[in-house]
C-alpha cells in the first residue's frame, strides 16, 4: 500500500483492554444497581428454586446459577453495542479504526463480564462451602474445569449477543429480543435440574445446546451427578464442539459493515 | 505511489428495506480528494452525501463501482484502510457515561495509541474545542454543543491522515465552529486530508480548498468555491431598488433575480462601472455585494431541480 | 384578518382518547415484544412444572398477576425512550395533550396490545386452576389492581432516567425481586414467616397472596385479608394519582 503521509506514529493494530476497561468500569462505579442487578439477579432465581424444589438439588443448582450469570452477559452485551451502534452512532468511531470487529466484541464481553465477577465469585464461594459442608469438598481440577466450562460459555454468548444486536434494527428491539433469546436458552437446557427430570424430547431438544454439555459437565466432575470418566470427555468434547458451531456461526452473523 | 488520499469512481448505492421501494442514494458518484486537501459535499437534505462519506469511511459496501484510500480498496479490504481513518458521524453522541476527557483518551487507547501519546493528544484537543471547563462532567450532562464538540475532539485527537466529518459543526455556537474551523486546518498543516459535508456555507467557504455539489445521488458541480461563484457569471451582484422596468436592459449585464420590486443583477466586476451608471441615469439606487457561496448553491441545485 | 384564537379551560386526561390510538398504532407492530412478554412467566412455570407440579395452580395464576405487574416495564421502557430518543413527549407537552392523559393514554394502550398473551395463559390455566366466579372475579380485580400500580410506577420511575441503558438493570432488578423473589408465583407460607408481612404489603405478592387464599392453598388470617387488599387498594390510587401529578411536574422540567 502506498503509505499515507504521517504513517511513522500511526498504529496499525487497534487495542482492547486499555479501552473497555475503563469503559466497563466507569459504568459499574456510576451506576451501581448496574453493579447490583447482576448480581443479586441469580440470587433471586436460586432463592426461588431452592423454595419449590427439593433441598439435595441446592449444589446444582448454585452450578446453575453460575452458568446463567454467564449466559446473561450474552443479553448485556446485546444491549450494549446495539444501543452504541443505534442510539449513538459510537461503533462508527470504532469500525472506521485499526481495532476490527473482534476486538470490539472482545471488549464489550470484557467489560460486562466485571460486572458479573462478583455475583462468580459470591456463588463459588457458596458452592465450596455447601459442599465442603456436606462431605464432598470440590477437588482442585474441578474448579479449573468450571473456570474452563465458564470461559467457553463467556465467548459464545458474548458472540450470540452482538451477532444479534448487529442485526436489531431500533432500540425497541432489543430489550424482547434479548428477552427472548437467553431465558430460553436457559430454560431449554438443564441448568437448575438434572437431565432426567425432563420429558424424552425435551431432552432431545437440550442436547443441542452448548449449555446443555456445560451443566452435564459441571454437574458430573463436582460428582452431583456421577458420570463416569469417559462420559464426562464426552461431554467436554461435545461442549467444545458446540461451543465452536455456536461461535463461528455467530461470527457469521455479526455484522460490521452492512451490505 | 498514490497521489489521491481518496478516490471514487462511478460509486453506486441503492438501498433496499423491505415493503418500500429501493431508494437509489448514489448514481454514479466520481470524487478525489488529494493529499492534504480539504474537500467539502455539499448537497440538500437526502443527495446522499452522509451514504457517500459512509462508503468511504469503510461504513457501509456500495451497491457498486470503486472507492479507494491512498490507492487500496476499501470497498474489499477494508481493514487495510482502516488504521489511516477516523470519521465524525452523523448524529454521534458520545459515550454517556463517560466524561469527554475519559472518551477521548478511551478511544485513542483504542485505536492502539500509547498512554503518554494519547494523554497529551487528548489534552490538546479539550483545548482546542474549548471543552475545558466541562472535561469532567459526564457526557450526559453536557448540552447538545458540547457533545457534538466532544465528539469533533475525539476524532481529531486522532490525527489520522484521512478524516471524514459529517455535519461536524452542527448545533455548535459560533465561536466553537471558528474552534473547528481553527482545529482541522491545523490538522491539515501536519498533513491530514479532510473530507467533509456541512449546510453552512461560510463553513464550507472558509475551509475547503474544492467543493462538490452533490444533488440526487449525482454530483452537480465540483471545483473551489470562486469557480463555483464565477459559474454564475460575475462575482458581484448588484441589488437595483425598483428595477422592475428596466429588465429588459438589465438582462445585458448578467442574470437577473426579481425580488418584490427591486432587480438583483448578477456582473462581472469589469461591467460594474457601466452598470452603476445606467442605474444613475434612471435615477435607481443600487447596492453592491459580492456574490456567496449560498448563492452559487441555490443557483445551481435550483437549475437541476427546474431541469428535472 | 384576524382570527380569534379561543383558549379552552385545561380538562384534566384531555386528549386521552387519541393518545391511547397513538399508542395502539405504535406497540400494535411489536409483535416480537407481544410474544416475548411471556417468556420469563413461561420459564418459571417450566420450573414449577418440571420440579413440583403440585404447586402448578398457584404458579398459573401467579403468572397471570405477575404478567399484569410487568406491563409497568412496558410502560418504563416506552416512556423512557420516547423522552430520550425522540423527545416526544416535548412534542406531546406543548401541546393541547394533558401530560395525565399522555401517562394514561401510554399505560392503555399498552394494555389493549399486551393483554393478549395474558389472555392466552389464563385460557391455558383453565386447565389447572379450578375457577369459580367469585375467584376469577378476585383475579380480574387484583390484576387490573397491580397493572394500574405498575403502570403508576413505571411512568413515576421512566422520569428518572437520561439514559436507555441504564434502565434494564434496574427494571430487571425490579421485576424480579417483586415478582420473582416475593411469592407471587409460590404459596406465600414458603416465604419465611417473619417477612410475610412485608409480602402482603407489596401490591404483586398482596395480590397473589388473595388469590392464593381463594383458591384454598393458603389459609390467610382475617387481619392478613385485611393487610393485603387494604395496602392494594391504598398504593394502587396512590400511585395512580402520584404518576398523574408527577406526569404534570415534569412535563415541564424544573
Ligand atoms: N438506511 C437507509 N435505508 C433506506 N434509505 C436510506 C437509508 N439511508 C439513507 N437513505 C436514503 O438515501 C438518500 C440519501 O441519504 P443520505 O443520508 O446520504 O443524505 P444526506 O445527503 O446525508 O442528507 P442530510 O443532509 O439530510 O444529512 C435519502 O433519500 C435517504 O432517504
Ligand atoms: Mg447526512
Amino acid at each position: 500500500m502506498a503509505q499515507p503521509v504521517r504513517s511513522a506514529n500511526l498504529p496499525t493494530e487497534g487495542r482492547s483492554l486499555p479501552a473497555f476497561l475503563i469503559i466497563g468500569w466507569r459504568w459499574i462505579g456510576r451506576n451501581p444497581a448496574v453493579a447490583i442487578a447482576p448480581i443479586l439477579l441469580p440470587f433471586i432465581f436460586l432463592y426461588f428454586l431452592s423454595l419449590i424444589s427439593p433441598a439435595e438439588l441446592l449444589p446444582l443448582e448454585i452450578v446453575g446459577a453460575m452458568l446463567f450469570t454467564l449466559q446473561n452477559i450474552g443479553s448485556w452485551v446485546l444491549g450494549d453495542s446495539a444501543s452504541w451502534r443505534i442510539e449513538a452512532s459510537l461503533q462508527d468511531l470504532f469500525v472506521a479504526s485499526p481495532m476490527g470487529r473482534l476486538r470490539y466484541l472482545f471488549g464489550i464481553a470484557f467489560s460486562n463480564l466485571i460486572a458479573m465477577i462478583p455475583a462468580l465469585v459470591i456463588l463459588g464461594t457458596l458452592l465450596g462451602y455447601v459442599e465442603w459442608d456436606r462431605g464432598t469438598p470440590v477437588p482442585f481440577y474441578a474448579w479449573l474445569i468450571l473456570l474452563g466450562v465458564l470461559f467457553a460459555l463467556w465467548v459464545l454468548f458474548s458472540s450470540i449477543g452482538i451477532a444479534i444486536s448487529s442485526r436489531v434494527k431500533t432500540q425497541r428491539e432489543i430489550w424482547p429480543v434479548g428477552n427472548l433469546t437467553f431465558a430460553v436458552l436457559g430454560m431449554l437446557s438443564p441448568l437448575y435440574y438434572p437431565i432426567s427430570y425432563l420429558p424424552p424430547a425435551w431432552q432431545l431438544v437440550a442436547h443441542g445446546i452448548p449449555t446443555t454439555y456445560a451443566a452435564l459437565l459441571v454437574q458430573g466432575v463436582l460428582g452431583i451427578t456421577p458420570a463416569a470418566t469417559d462420559t464426562l470427555l464426552l461431554y467436554a468434547g461435545l461442549l467444545g464442539l458446540s461451543t465452536a458451531i455456536g461461535v463461528t456461526i455467530a461470527l457469521r452473523l455479526y455484522r460490521w459493515r452492512p451490505g | 505511489m498514490s497521489e489521491e488520499a481518496l478516490r471514487s469512481v462511478d460509486l453506486r448505492k441503492t438501498y433496499h428495506s423491505r415493503g418500500t421501494p429501493p431508494v437509489e442514494a448514489l448514481r454514479g458518484v466520481s470524487i478525489e480528494v488529494r493529499r492534504g486537501e480539504r474537500v467539502s459535499l455539499l448537497g440538500r437534505n437526502g443527495a446522499g452525501k452522509t451514504t457517500f462519506l459512509k462508503i468511504a469511511s469503510t461504513l457501509l459496501r456500495p451497491t457498486s463501482g470503486t472507492i479507494e484510500i491512498f490507492g487500496e480498496d476499501a470497498d474489499r479490504h477494508p481493514e487495510r484502510a482502516r488504521p489511516y481513518i477516523a470519521v465524525v458521524p452523523q448524529e454521534g453522541k458520545p459515550f454517556f457515561h463517560l466524561t469527554p476527557r475519559e472518551q477521548i483518551y478511551t478511544y485513542l487507547r483504542a485505536r492502539g495509541i500509547g498512554r503518554e501519546t494519547a494523554k497529551s493528544r487528548c489534552e490538546a484537543a479539550i483545548a482546542q474545542m474549548g471543552l475545558e471547563s466541562v472535561a469532567d462532567r459526564l457526557s450526559i450532562t453536557l448540552s447538545g454543543g458540547q457533545r457534538q464538540r466532544t465528539m469533533v475532539a475525539t476524532v481529531i485527537a486522532t490525527e489520522a491522515p484521512l478524516l471524514f466529518l459529517d455535519e461536524p459543526s452542527i448545533g455548535m455556537d459560533p465561536f466553537a465552529r471558528r474552534g473547528v474551523w481553527d482545529s482541522l486546518k491545523g490538522l491539515t498543516r501536519k498533513g491530514s486530508t479532510l473530507l467533509l459535508t456541512t449546510h453552512y456555507l461560510d463553513e464550507a467557504e472558509v475551509l475547503s480548498d474544492r467543493l462538490y455539489i452533490i444533488e440526487g445521488g449525482r454530483v452537480l458541480t465540483a471545483g473551489t468555491a470562486d469557480e463555483l461563484k464565477r459559474s454564475l457569471g460575475g462575482t458581484l451582484k448588484v441589488t437595483i431598488a425598483d428595477g422592475r422596468g428596466l429588465e429588459e436592459t438589465l438582462r445585458s449585464f448578467g442574470e437577473c433575480v426579481a425580488d418584490g420590486g427591486a432587480v438583483t443583477v448578477i456582473v462581472d466586476p469589469s461591467r460594474l462601472r457601466e452598470l452603476l451608471d445606467f442605474a444613475v441615469a434612471h435615477e435607481k439606487a443600487a447596492t453592491v455585494g459580492p456574490v456567496t457561496l449560498e448563492e452559487a448553491f441555490l443557483r445551481s441545485v435550483g437549475r437541476s431541480i427546474n431541469d428535472e | 384578518m384576524t382570527s380569534d384564537v379561543v383558549l379552552s379551560p385545561s380538562r384534566p386526561f384531555r386528549g386521552l382518547r387519541w393518545f391511547v390510538f397513538t399508542e395502539l398504532l405504535v406497540q400494535g407492530h411489536e409483535t416480537l415484544a407481544m410474544a416475548t412478554s411471556m417468556v420469563v412467566q413461561g420459564v418459571l412455570l417450566v420450573f414449577v412444572w418440571i420440579l413440583n407440579p403440585g404447586l402448578l395452580p398457584v404458579a398459573f395464576v401467579g403468572a397471570i398477576v405477575f404478567s399484569m405487574f410487568t406491563m409497568g416495564n412496558r410502560v418504563l421502557n416506552e416512556a423512557a425512550y420516547l423522552r430520550i430518543d425522540h423527545r416526544s413527549n416535548d412534542l406531546y407537552f406543548a401541546s393541547p395533550l394533558q401530560p395525565e392523559a399522555y401517562f394514561l393514554g401510554m399505560a392503555l394502550g399498552i394494555l389493549l396490545v399486551y393483554i393478549w398473551p395474558v389472555v392466552a395463559i389464563a385460557a391455558v390455566s383453565l386447565w389447572v386452576v379450578a375457577y369459580t366466579p367469585s375467584l376469577a372475579l378476585l383475579l380480574f380485580a387484583v390484576s387490573a389492581g397491580v397493572w394500574l400500580f405498575s403502570a403508576s410506577v413505571g411512568y413515576i420511575f421512566s422520569t428518572f432516567f437520561r439514559e436507555n441503558r441504564a434502565i434494564w438493570a434496574y427494571s430487571s432488578l425490579f421485576f424480579n425481586l417483586f415478582g420473582v423473589l416475593f411469592p407471587v408465583f409460590y404459596p406465600l407460607t414458603l416465604f419465611p414467616p417473619a417477612l410475610q408481612p412485608i409480602a402482603l404489603v407489596l401490591p404483586p405478592s398482596a395480590a397473589a397472596a388473595l388469590v392464593q387464599s381463594a383458591l384454598g392453598t393458603i389459609a390467610l388470617s382475617t387481619n392478613g385479608v385485611w393487610l393485603a387488599s387494604g395496602s392494594l387498594a391504598v398504593e394502587v390510587m396512590a400511585c395512580f394519582v402520584g404518576a398523574a401529578l408527577w406526569a404534570r411536574r415534569t412535563a415541564r422540567e424544573p
